[in-house]
């Protein structure tokens, strides 16, 4: 029988970063289990130097195809010229906004299933690939298969796996892909503006690996101070709920929840929330959620990890010590 | 007059209120239907809604009519049920290629909160062959062939003008939409919701539900450690401590 | 039991409140930015027909949507502005008006661009409503108004008035009911009186000096005010205290949430019969109201009178919401006294419904007039 060819999208344009390296580094594994082989597509622009780390991770074959552009509908274009030609059993993409847009365009294209954020793949005779992923709504881990499918696709959480270099000295191909389609982008829109966004030190939430909500349980001055400082300490961004900038506490840009504002942390501790709609579906897609409350049936310990029951400012001192 | 078409999906409520019971707007196409309801006020739109869903969609569905929606197609049919992504964005495209073909733009939440996978706005550009933007934080106006728009992503924050036909995938979400008001409401209570079925729509079930889905779920397992909360207990030292240590790592 | 229907439409009515009339900056202040939202939300006109703007619903309806309301809002003065425009003066309007009245009137007063008020009582006559003073004499044209009348909830911000006075040549005897426009001549507004609580529901006297009213101003009969002051006064003690029992819900509510984590000797207060006996009696006193409520609308919906039972309603849920206020600072102690949480100022709104709508007094001498004159139940 065929090798199964095992697919890793490659969407750092110039360089192999390590979320690829994460994906080729499963993509090795997965050949084992399934007697396959893998590729790594690389659209961009590389040299042949950096192509070749591939190998390091265990790919077998580099298709590379140098583009000038990165733009989902040109990559599009690309992929599904060297999917006719060769074509693939399962095709792994990172979850980065771009490629889950790309996924998502091509998936729609072929027809072909797409499991989408998996923080698990293996390999099973009777099921073929399987995917695994968290629902997020549900406490739910679901193992997902591809059915009526010509091939499987997915996209993967960032972290999921782990890059591993691999032991033996791999010979790698590289081939040079020669599409013949055109490269330019669709004009059908025209920027207008475009503002670079800031990277304020303590006020990207984004980017923030740690935030501290506060909440109306915050009654007085001297416990949001004791947050702030908390927050400086273990270097948080503290947001508030819409009572606590309606009170001036901070500013209407670090309100979570309202302004549709939502964040996903690694940890998030809401100090005094009770946890009203808006705020939930502002946090929930935080890592950990950790909840202070002095009330026992507030709202917001259905959707935390570690439930603490106590006066916020009583926590806080002994918190801040 | 400009021909929206926004696609709804119905989420339970306790998602983002443990007491509410039934099924609410996704937040995300809420939204978008609070904005077209504003932009409504001074620009010609017209306004489609879409949705796939059961009964339990009508609350929704009058709430959505009452606050922007000129109508609704209601796919409402078993043979719509169990679809995965690609399934849902077949369904979705028979439908808006039977009933407004001539749609300038489709409008979609970015995401459905019961864990969707945020996929079916860039399949069903695909399917539709139109434009797809993706991080749609706001829509600023529709023009006669073009809309202005705003996208936001970690790097950058640009207005952007785009020619019709386009599909709009929307990160921003609301739970309240102030736009709403009871005379409206009424009105829409009364109003007639068509309920198109799968043979109404001439779709083949190999293209829909269960049957046209690519993926399946084979067996799901309950994690533990979301949803179950742990309750720390003792002193208040001990529990700022506990807290201290989670920091830590 | 609720409907589908109303079940919808209650609830767009809380989210609404929640999200739009609890701006804690307007707690105690009239906001004409808070009026313009309700007024858009449509639910001003909710009993009126939809011709005129309205929504065209029941009383029962309408009887769960303010219950709600006055729950979800805890601006109670606000809730009292929005009570005073609907029931004693727009709905007068709408119920006992001529066509040529309801068509110059309603469609502005449910849209809510012209609020409305109703002037009873004056200086010398409160209880005494009937010893009024404030005259209106004939002319060829129309009336000329002479009299002031005190404490009239949304005067100051009121382009609507409801205006009961003397009239009848021979014996001066009868009364007439009157529209009268804040700005026909000689009327003049007061300066907004300082009170102890609702503080978002603005007061003041007006004076009627010389006040040219145009004849087709009469609102029912002429000389037959005394009706529609006995109407006005139903509705105003049906009405006037339906959003108490959802305040009074609130409130509770709030008492349950503090007893069950407020800790003392060991144990959440909740578990001392002294406290948790307060909060059942404040359970008491919503179901009952719901119970009078629910008879009283139900009769209003079928074109009956509920006159003594409305006035039994008011009687019961005045004393129970101040009774329920005034355990909940009790239930919450120091943090009670204090302006933060609130409690006072839910307590300082509830004291004035002993007074206004007739005083409780008052409520008991009718009550015992009915019970040992007329028909009994």
């Amino acid at each position: 029988m065929d090798k199964r060819k095992i697919w890793v999208v490659c969407d750092a344009f110039d360089h192999v970063d390590s979320f690829t390296g994460q994906l080729i580094s499963k993509a090795y594994q997965l050949s084992k289990e399934s007697n396959g082989s893998v590729q790594a597509v690389f659209i961009g622009n590389a040299s042949d130097d950096e192509l070749k780390r591939c190998a390091l991770y265990g790919a077998d074959e580099v298709v590379y195809q140098q583009c000038e552009t990165k733009d989902e509908k040109v990559w599009l274009d690309i992929l599904s010229d060297i999917y006719s030609s060769i074509g693939a059993d399962i095709i792994m993409f990172t979850n980065t906004d771009f490629s889950k847009t790309l996924s998502s365009l091509f998936a729609s294209r072929f027809e072909v299933g797409l499991t989408a954020d998996c923080i698990d793949i293996c390999f099973e005779e009777e099921n073929g690939f399987v995917f695994e992923r968290a629902a997020m709504s549900d406490s739910v881990q679901a193992r997902i298969i591809c059915i009526n499918s010509q091939c499987c696709t997915c996209t993967v959480k960032k972290n999921a796996f782990v890059e591993t270099e691999i032991n033996a000295q791999k010979e790698l191909n590289i081939r040079k892909w020669e599409y013949t389609g055109s490269f330019i982008a669709d004009p059908a829109y025209e920027i207008i503006n475009s503002v670079k966004r800031v990277c304020e030190n303590n006020t990207d939430l984004d980017n923030a690996k740690i935030v501290f909500g506060v909440g109306r349980g915050v009654k007085d001055g001297e416990t949001f101070d004791m947050i702030c400082q908390a927050g400086k300490k273990y270097n948080a961004v503290v947001v508030g709920t819409k009572c606590v900038v309606d009170d001036g506490l901070l500013p209407k840009k670090l309100q979570v929840g309202q302004s549709g504002c939502s964040i996903a942390p690694d940890l998030y501790i809401a100090f005094g929330i009770s946890g009203a709609n808006q705020h939930l579906v502002g946090i929930r897609n935080s890592r950990q959620i950790i909840a202070v409350n002095n009330n026992e049936n507030a709202p917001i310990f259905n959707i935390a990890d570690v439930k603490i029951v106590a006066d916020v400012k009583e926590f806080m001192k002994e918190f801040a010590e | 007059m400009i021909k929206i078409v926004v696609c709804l999906k119905m989420v339970p409520g306790k998602l983002i209120n443990a007491e509410a019971g039934g099924l609410i707007i996704n937040p995300y196409d809420l939204f978008v239907l609070e904005k077209l309801a504003e932009l409504k006020k001074s620009s010609d739109i017209s306004v489609i809604g879409i949705c796939m869903g059961g009964e339990s969609a009508r609350d929704g569905l009058i709430r959505s009519k009452a606050l922007v929606c000129d109508d609704i197609y209601w796919l409402n049919d078993i043979k719509f049920a169990q679809a995965d992504t690609i399934a849902t964005t077949k369904t979705l495209t028979a439908a808006i290629k039977k009933y407004i073909p001539d749609a300038d733009a489709v409008i979609c939440g970015g995401h459905a909160i019961d864990g969707e996978t945020g996929q079916v706005p860039a399949e069903l550009s695909e399917k539709l062959g139109i434009t797809y933007f993706s991080s749609v934080a706001d829509i600023e106006s529709f023009g006669n062939d073009s809309a202005v728009i705003v996208r936001r992503d970690e790097r950058q924050e640009m207005t952007v003008r785009c020619r019709y036909p386009f599909l709009l995938s929307v990160d921003s979400f609301l739970t309240y939409a102030s736009n709403l008001n009871v005379i409206a409401l009424k009105r829409a209570q009364k109003w007639e919701y068509k309920i198109i079925s799968a043979e109404e729509l001439g779709i083949a079930s190999t293209d829909c539900g269960a049957s046209g889905s690519k993926t399946k779920v084979i067996n799901s397992v309950n994690i533990i450690y979301k949803k179950e909360s742990i309750e720390i207990g003792g002193s208040i030292k001990e529990k700022a401590d506990h807290v201290k240590k989670l920091l830590q790592q | 039991m609720n409907t589908n229907e109303e079940m919808q439409l209650i609830e767009a009515v809380r989210e609404f409140a929640e999200n739009n009339l609890n701006d804690p900056e307007y707690l105690e202040k009239f906001s004409p930015e808070m009026w313009k939202k309700i007024a858009d939300f449509g639910l001003l006109g909710i009993t009126v027909d939809e011709k005129y703007g309205g929504l065209g619903e029941s009383y029962h309806t309408a009887a769960a949507v303010f219950e709600n309301l006055g729950y979800s809002c805890k601006n109670n003065g606000f809730v009292f502005v929005v009570n005073n425009h609907i029931w004693v003066s727009q709905n007068l309007i709408y119920l006992y008006g001529s066509e040529k009245l309801k068509d110059k009137y309603l469609c502005d007063m449910t849209a809510g661009k012209r609020i409305g008020a109703i002037c009873i009582t004056e200086a010398e006559s409160g209880s005494d409503a009937l010893s009024m003073v404030t005259k209106a004499e004939k002319t060829d044209d129309g009336y000329i108004l002479n009299g002031s009348k005190a404490f009239i909830s949304n005067g100051p911000i009121a382009d609507i008035f409801i205006v009961f006075a003397r009239t009848g040549e021979e014996n001066n005897k009868s009364f007439t009911a009157f529209v009268v426009e804040k700005d026909f001549p000689g009327v003049k507004i007061g300066a907004d009186i300082e009170k102890m609580g609702l503080g978002s529901c603005p007061t003041s006297e007006i004076v009627f000096d010389n006040c040219i009213i145009p004849k087709e101003n009469v609102l029912g009969r002429y000389n037959f005010g005394s009706l529609i002051m006995t109407m006005a006064l139903e509705w105003e003690r049906c009405f006037e205290f339906v959003p108490h029992i959802g305040a009074m819900r609130r409130v509770m509510e709030r008492c349950i949430e503090h007893v069950r984590s407020r800790k003392q000797f060991g144990r959440p207060i909740g578990d001392y019969q002294a406290v948790s006996h307060k909060i059942a009696d404040m359970k008491v006193g919503i179901e009952m109201s719901r119970a009078m409520l629910y008879r009283i609308v139900d009769l209003k919906d079928n074109m009956k009178t509920a006159f003594i039972d409305t006035s039994i309603f008011k009687l019961y849920v005045s004393e129970a919401y101040i009774k329920t206020c005034r355990d909940a600072m009790q239930i919450f102690g120091g943090y009670g006294y204090t302006k933060e949480y609130d409690i006072e100022r839910e307590l300082r709104d509830a004291l004035a419904c002993s007074i206004y709508s007739g005083t409780n007094e008052m409520q008991k001498n009718t009550i015992y007039n009915f019970t040992t004159n007329g028909e009994s139940l």
